[in-house]
């Protein structure tokens, strides 16, 4: 494979990460596009100023993370807001299905702070060094607040579980 | 469990541990049935959150525009790939290498012989390698080379066993040139040898080859213009050639065509 053709696959790869990524931040299928769209753009515009060698996947991920939080300052919308992604596509299996979705409720019910290192790491395997950079927090702060979220995040789903227990019941 | 146990066992999941707080964390789940209930609740869940940001993403349908954008990204960075800083990283070159030239490197599509593909957008890391070693050592007359006279024969036999293959100076008499010296070098590439040879005006030039790669395709013989040199490079199965000398001495391209033939 040239060079031209894998840089391509490795590229498709990364923005599929970068659209799920874009999905959490942004709740919502079409401003994820745009947002990785608008990633894409400002990556071309500074294509001269990344360093061969360095990671790219780190880089796109800044640029896409930055460019979230400057628009979403401008547009003053509040963290409060409740994550509305969209429902998980899997009809293989209802019960596979019912807990991917379960899994994203429960993370939508975490604070913005834990919920992107958690969203991060499951991504694409992303370490925990890249992601801190990714987010522009040291690794101590990174690596506490992916420990809260997980904790947290068992918590919700453990208390949905029993929740649909009871109902059945 | 202590919250930094938990921490560990999410480093430990995610494999940022080394060898041996891995260890110590096996040994501890061996005897702690609680942390290895933690620990699996950690991957389920991990796992879970994975396969359900997958299924949204890869649901969504292929947008137009974003695809346009990544195959312009994948240009410019590739572009940015190109070898416009080709040897800034060789060895020989770190703390003091004039490299300033390089940033003016053109490629073109040289055309002249109906033979010759069109310039690739970059060059392989071998020619840049190759170039770096001619700017240090081939052009300056002081200077000694690794090896001169006689002992150049034994020379390409110790090379040819670094490299992994048959490699020799070629003689270019026919072009009034003569072999003044020879070198192995060590590049991130692997084993490289340079052969330098001077020509009735005293200009050097100089042939390096290198192991071809088996996963790597074969170069035909192609052109790149650096700044007041020719450079000429092309791929046999076994060996990568490159062919560097000034422009304006004899001509390179069709010394390396003649060589080229011959390989």
């Amino acid at each position: 494979m040239d060079g031209r053709a894998e840089l391509e696959r490795r590229l498709n790869d990364y923005v599929r990460s970068l659209r799920r990524y874009a999905l959490v931040l942004t709740r919502d299928t079409d401003a994820a596009e745009d947002l990785v769209q608008d990633t894409l753009t400002k990556a071309i515009a500074a294509a001269d100023s990344w360093q061969p060698g360095s990671d790219m996947r780190v880089w796109l991920f800044r640029i896409l993370h930055n460019t979230h939080m400057s628009e979403r300052r401008r547009a003053r919308v509040r963290d409060d807001a409740r994550l509305m992604l969209p429902e998980a596509v899997d009809d293989s299996d209802p019960t596979t299905r019912i807990e991917l979705q379960q899994v994203l409720d429960a993370l939508s019910e975490l604070p913005e702070a834990q919920r992107l290192p958690i969203v991060l790491v499951a991504l694409k395997e992303m370490s925990y060094a890249e992601a801190a950079r990714t987010l522009d927090v040291p690794l101590g702060t990174f690596y506490s607040r992916l420990g809260r979220g997980r904790e947290a995040l068992r918590k919700i789903v453990g208390g949905m579980k029993t929740t649909r227990l009871k109902l059945v019941v | 469990m202590t919250r930094g146990a938990t921490l560990d066992l999410n480093a430990y999941l995610d494999g940022e541990l080394g060898p041996e707080e891995s260890a110590e964390i096996e040994a501890r789940l061996e005897t702690d049935a609680e942390a290895r209930e933690r620990l699996e609740t950690l991957a389920r869940q991990k796992d879970r959150l994975g396969a359900a940001l997958a299924a949204i993403a890869d649901s969504a349908p292929a947008d137009l525009r974003t695809a346009r954008l990544e195959r312009q990204l994948a240009g410019a960075l590739h572009r940015r790939m190109s070898p416009r800083r080709p040897f800034a990283a060789a060895p020989w070159l770190r703390g003091g290498g004039r490299v300033a030239a390089a940033a003016a490197l053109v490629a073109f599509g040289w055309v002249a012989h109906g033979s010759w593909a069109p310039q690739a957008p970059g060059v392989p890391e071998y020619v840049s390698e190759a170039m770096g070693a001619h700017q240090v050592f081939a052009e300056d007359l002081v200077r000694p080379a690794e090896f001169t006279g006689g002992a150049i024969d034994t020379a390409a036999e110790w090379f040819s066993s670094k490299i992994g293959a048959q490699v020799n100076a070629p003689d270019l008499s026919g072009f009034d040139m003569t072999l003044v010296g020879a070198r192995l070098l060590g590049t991130k590439e692997g084993p490289l040898a340079q052969f330098i040879y001077e020509d009735a005006g005293g200009a050097r030039y100089s042939l390096t080859l290198a192991r071809h790669p088996e996963d790597r395709p074969l170069a035909p013989l192609q052109a790149v213009d650096y700044p007041d040199r020719a450079v000429v490079y092309w791929s046999t199965p076994d060996i990568d050639f490159t062919l560097i000398g000034k422009k304006d001495g004899m001509s390179v391209r069709t010394m390396a065509s003649t060589l080229a033939e011959r390989t």
